[in-house]
């Protein structure tokens, strides 16, 4: 007879159920207690013994270590309860000024507080490429992948998203749009209503893959917004960054987004690192899996970037997406970002020619109106930049600034006074209007030319 | 699907490309002759000014015109029935034959240094000779029938309207066709002048005759600058054409090619590409959407050269980088520099891809870009050498280039001399070629900059204003380019 194996609690459960036993703790031991959370989201219980030491091994300290272990399961710390009297310094822990209140001590009743161990900010341009994954055919996943990327944001890049998916599965492709905006996780415009957004989302997966518990994610949905036209057997997926929790569950986005850009030493001995990219990648890949499972497997892959020069953006940017979109208007802000972007890329990146053919570049919300010359200025900015970061003296896009097919050649996407104020949500028939058809026309032909042939029937 | 390996097309190629990469000498022939919409206006006898740059196919159309077989196959392919009844002389052209209706170069700088020279005089005693009126005809020397048409103003326009008359009543157009302007004068100035009284001789016949037509072949530079400063001279502008070589214009010249060629292949092209219409005489249209249907025509090309300019679909299309790469600072592209390239990457093709899976290697497409830098400006020279000598003093600088750094190598370079040295007469076989015109204004730097601007030579960077040179000059002369940073290779 085997046993079962232990219950086991998602991410925010987990907190839930260690601040609960650190209450409990504090009344049983009428000590202050704090509740620690590492990168990983692994809790620890420490309680302040220092007054009146207790032994490690009595009957009620065990039960109280036990329970919160059972509890938080596989969100448990290396050590579930810590006695503060064997800590070498543990005012580090129960005087530090990072400690947030959850109650205040009251009678017998000792005090209860969380303290939060995250790291944001390490550089992963570094990183190194995550290993590939290559299936059968002659494209491997990364080739399939679109990051849809912006440097200053409402340029038009989620509308443009949209649009490219919708376009991409009338020519009959299976399209999967990965909501990569972390920071910011909106209503996706592919979705009728909020309520199909799945139960979990790339933040899920980050934490709970980083404990090596993420079976069982609910990551996909079909995005429902844009009918697919024709007979193409065309198909929209979306994975959404942070799911819409089932109603009574909790789910505390922040605590999981504070957690995830880390890069993680292995979980079990012996393993190698796990950098944010290749978890990120790991991200994606499950959601790609679940499109396959659900119907087949996606033929493009469109990741939606944040803008700014984010982290998830570099990532996706240099490592992850076989095809870059980079998404442009005329002014010296946008320039200026994407150089300093570029130049961190150049003094990092070894494989800089490879990188810099991934790239193309968008002229969004072009108003070209009564000004031919102003796609073509756009072009020698882009020219200038690429040129002074990314081109090698010896490429043939140096020698030519003109060329229609090379990296920093701007793809228009026109704009019209008349698409101000359209909502895509409100007007679910909008993208069928002749004007906007042709406002992004260009733009979604020439991605297509890009873009890796759809996967073969399956035989 | 197609049934011809990588290796018979690039024989095909080498083969049927063979004479179209000649110079000048190349004939127009029956086969050959390819007929672009977009030229179609260019032979409309009522057309008066043609306008095309160096190398778009002048001189090509004018001896076509000249023929009555090739005349017969655009009338045909244009369906412009008026070309079967129309006469066609020459009023000046570069191969003078003996008895031309016109005199040579050096009998025209005499003429013209003689204060009473008119340069309207000088083209009706053309149009006179051409017409083979008695009076004119009957003078010995170019002195005398300048002197006869400037004394019989009335016997001139007599003769104009008995061949007018004459003409009309056999029903049928005497079109007199002016080609080579470049070689009319050394000096731009005396160029210009000559070029402003043809162009009013030219509308003169359109407004006051309904059977005689000039027709003149005209690079737009020097269109724009003659002085038009005769009556009614906007009725001539608004009735030009533009001799214009389009993306699928020249695709179409090529594929072309390959169905007319004589030989191996060609029958195996024609079956490939679909139903080719047989014209007979061994000559063969292609259907139109091979000619004129972008996304046909790449399908073809992609049979011949591979999709992408490298191992995959991000290091750019073929269809598009090959004339992107030949394009002039007017994004134009000379037909002859085109077919060059082409066959030229058949050949390095064979030589060091010959087991690559198509006809033409990316990275013969790519070198044979020197080659076709080196024939485009070859053409320059024999018609804007001036143009050469000022790009030839840039030798080993690099753009794009402030102006002010351009006029500096000028100066140092010693370039007024050299505009000098050219503007000379030759003392040499007048047959000989000469070069063409100097500058507008050869001792103006900026004038020149500007001027070699207009002629797609050199091009401004739009936000900088700094110059650059299109590569196709480029890589002839030693000029470097600019950008890209170098890194070390770890």
């Amino acid at each position: 007879m085997t046993t079962p194996p232990p219950p086991s609690v998602r991410f925010d459960a987990a907190w839930k159920q260690a601040l609960a036993h650190a209450g409990q703790a504090a009344q049983r031991f009428g000590m202050n207690v704090v509740v620690t959370r590492d990168l990983l989201g692994r809790a620890s219980l420490l309680v302040d013994d220092r007054a009146n030491p207790l032994a490690a091994d009595a009957p009620d300290v065990v039960s109280a270590r036990d329970g919160f272990a059972a509890a938080t399961h596989p969100f448990t710390g290396l050590e579930p309860l810590v006695l503060g009297s064997l800590l070498f310094a543990p005012d580090l822990f129960f005087a530090s000024g990072d400690r947030t209140e959850v109650s205040a001590s009251h009678g017998n009743v000792g005090s209860v507080h969380a303290l939060e161990r995250t790291v944001i900010g390490a550089d992963w341009t570094s990183a190194p490429l995550p290993a590939r994954t290559p299936f059968d055919g002659d494209w491997d996943r990364r080739d399939r992948r679109v990051a849809m990327y912006g440097f200053k944001g409402g340029v038009g890049r989620s509308t443009a998203t949209a649009m490219l998916a919708r376009y991409l599965a009338d020519r009959g492709r299976c399209v999967l749009v990965v909501d990569l905006d972390l920071e910011s996780p909106g209503v996706s415009n592919l979705l009728e209503s909020p309520s199909g957004i799945p139960r979990h989302g790339i933040v899920d997966h980050l934490v709970e893959a980083a404990v090596g518990h993420a079976d069982g994610l609910e990551l996909v949905a079909r995005g429902t917004a844009l009918p697919v036209r024709g007979e193409s057997n065309g198909e929209v997926w979306f994975a959404p960054a942070g799911g819409t929790p089932r109603a009574g569950e909790r789910s505390d986005y922040l605590a999981k987004l504070n957690r995830i850009y880390s890069d993680l030493a292995p979980l079990t001995p012996g393993d190698g690192p796990r950098p944010f990219a290749t978890r990120l990648e790991q991200a994606i890949s499950a959601c790609e899996d679940q499109v396959a499972e659900l119907s087949r497997r996606p033929d493009v892959v469109l990741l939606d970037c944040r803008a700014g020069m984010h982290d998830i953006a570099a990532v996706t940017l240099t490592h992850l997406s076989g095809l870059a979109l980079l998404f442009t208007v005329d002014n010296p802000s946008t320039w200026e970002g994407y150089r300093m972007l570029f130049e961190q890329w150049r003094q990092r990146q070894d494989h800089v020619g490879d990188l810099v053919e991934r790239l193309r570049v968008v002229a969004a919300m072009f108003n070209s109106a009564g000004d031919v010359n102003r796609l073509l200025a756009l072009q020698e900015r882009a020219y200038n930049l690429f040129a002074d970061t990314l081109y090698e003296p010896d490429s043939t896009y140096i020698s030519a600034p003109d060329a229609e097919d090379a990296p920093h050649t701007p793809i228009p996407i026109l704009f019209g006074n008349d698409l101000i104020g359209l909502d895509p949500l409100r007007s679910s028939a909008w993208p069928e209007l002749p004007m906007v058809e042709a406002v992004y026309q260009t733009f979604t032909t020439t991605v297509e030319r890009l873009l890796p042939p759809p996967h073969p029937e399956p035989s | 699907m197609t049934p011809l390996t990588a290796d018979e097309y690039r024989t095909l190629i080498v083969r049927a490309l063979e004479d179209a990469v000649d110079a000048n000498t190349t004939e127009p022939d029956l086969r050959r002759l390819f007929t672009p919409s977009s030229h179609r206006l260019a032979l409309a006898p009522d057309v008066t000014v043609v306008k095309g740059a160096r190398g778009t196919g002048k001189t090509y159309w004018a001896k076509a015109l000249t023929d009555p077989r090739l005349r017969e196959i655009a009338a045909a392919s244009y369906l412009m029935p008026r070309l079967r009844r129309v006469k066609i002389a020459t009023g000046f052209a570069a191969d003078r034959k003996a008895d031309a209706a016109y005199p040579t170069k050096r009998v025209i700088a005499r003429l013209m240094r003689d204060d009473e020279f008119d340069a309207v005089d000088f083209w009706f005693m053309v149009v006179l000779m051409a017409l083979k009126v008695p009076e004119i005809a009957a003078i010995n020397d170019w002195p005398g029938r300048m002197s006869w048409v400037r004394e019989n103003p009335e016997a001139l326009d007599d003769a104009l309207q008995e061949a007018d008359s004459a003409a009309h009543s056999d029903g049928v157009t005497q079109v007199l066709l002016f080609d080579a302007l470049d070689h009319l004068h050394k000096d731009r100035m005396q160029a210009d002048k000559l070029v402003s009284g043809l162009l009013e001789v030219a509308l003169e016949l359109r407004l006051t005759t309904s059977a005689l037509r000039a027709k003149v072949f005209i690079r737009p530079d020097m269109y724009d600058s003659a002085p038009k400063k005769f009556a009614d001279a906007s009725k001539l502008t608004a009735n030009t054409a533009e001799l214009t070589w389009l993306r699928e214009n020249l695709y179409g010249l090529f594929f072309h090619q390959l169905g007319n060629y004589d030989g191996p292949g060609a029958a195996e092209f024609r079956a490939a590409t679909g139903g080719w219409r047989d014209e007979g005489d061994g000559r063969f249209i292609a259907p139109t959407d091979v000619i004129a249907d972008q996304t046909r025509q790449e399908a073809v090309f992609v049979d011949i050269a591979g999709p992408y300019m490298g191992t995959d679909r991000r290091k750019g299309l073929t269809y598009t980088w090959v004339p992107n790469h030949l394009q002039d600072g007017n994004e134009e592209v000379s037909p002859r520099t085109w077919l060059y390239s082409l066959r030229e990457a058949a050949v390095v093709s064979a030589e060091r891809y010959a087991g690559y899976e198509y006809a033409l290697h990316y990275d013969a497409i790519r070198a044979s870009l020197h080659g076709a830098a080196r024939i485009r400006v070859e053409e320059l020279t024999e018609d804007i050498a001036w143009a050469v000598a000022a790009v030839e003093k840039l030798e080993g600088g690099e753009v794009p280039m402030e102006p002010s750094v351009v006029i500096a190598h000028w100066n140092q370079g010693g370039l007024s001399a050299a505009l000098q040295e050219l503007a000379q007469e030759s003392g040499q076989d007048p047959q000989e070629d000469d070069g063409g015109s100097g500058p507008r204004k050869p001792d103006d730097p900026f004038a020149v900059l500007e001027e070699l601007i207009d002629i797609g030579v050199l091009t401004r960077r739009l936000t900088t204003g700094a110059i650059d040179l299109p590569d196709v000059y480029r890589l002839y002369f030693n000029i470097g380019r600019r950008g890209g940073v170098s890194r070390k290779k770890s």
